[in-house]
């Protein structure tokens, strides 16, 4: 059973790395904001993963603070493009 | 006897929890390649990434039993089902108002069913 989550967690780590091509070439700043917002997400499945693999409970506590701080980012990121989001995009071009 | 048989059964489904939730990231990174736009990877990241997300937490919480980890295992699912969902409204709210357009408005260079060019060719 410990080597089915090792191998769950080998698959997701590399989805993760593949996914961060599109903040490299995104064309708007929304594809980069969006693959960090699931960069973050697989982030939270590996903690959630590990907690299990090495029995050890401490790794949900990270996981339900690692939550509450990538939807603070996303929110923060997104509130600030709508009000300064043409000038940056103007930057970006 | 029955204790080994049951635990055995729990195994064989959280491992079939795993796969279906391996199957739905592989999806979306899939699909971050394939879609041609931010709004339809928006529209793909919400649906599946939870999806995949709540799989492997269902599969983890058959995995370890009764205990204290199921009731952090719930708190973690419930959260990511409000946040993922949010988040991905915020951003694309903010892409509206970004005036970023979805690939059907924009006008298309020629069309090839007509086989007329369009006065944007000469």
């Amino acid at each position: 059973m410990n080597i089915f989550l090792t191998g769950t967690a080998i698959i997701v780590i590399l989805n993760a790395f593949v996914c961060l091509y599109r903040v490299i070439k995104g064309p708007t700043i929304q594809d980069r904001v969006l693959t960090i917002n699931i960069v973050g997400s697989k982030t939270l499945i590996i903690l959630v993963l590990m907690a299990f693999i090495f029995k050890s409970s401490i790794y949900l506590d990270v996981a339900i603070l690692l939550v509450l701080l990538n939807f603070i980012v996303m929110i923060v990121v997104s509130r600030y493009l709508e009000t300064y989001g043409r000038e940056v995009n103007q930057i970006d071009r | 006897m029955a204790e080994r048989s049951i635990r055995l059964i729990a195994n064989i489904t959280a491992i079939i929890f795993l796969l279906i939730g391996c199957f739905f990231l592989t999806v979306v990174t899939i699909g971050l390649f394939r879609l041609p736009d931010a709004l339809s990877r928006l529209h793909l990241s919400s649906k599946c990434d939870t999806l995949g997300a709540l799989s492997i937490f269902l599969a983890s919480a058959i995995y370890a039993g009764w205990s204290y980890d199921v009731l952090r295992l719930v708190a973690i699912g419930f959260l990511v089902v409000i946040t993922s969902v949010t988040s991905s409204h915020a951003i694309g709210r903010s892409a509206l108002k970004m005036g970023l357009r979805n690939f059907e408005e924009e006008p298309p260079l020629s069309n090839p069913r007509s086989g007329e060019k369009n006065a944007s060719d000469t």
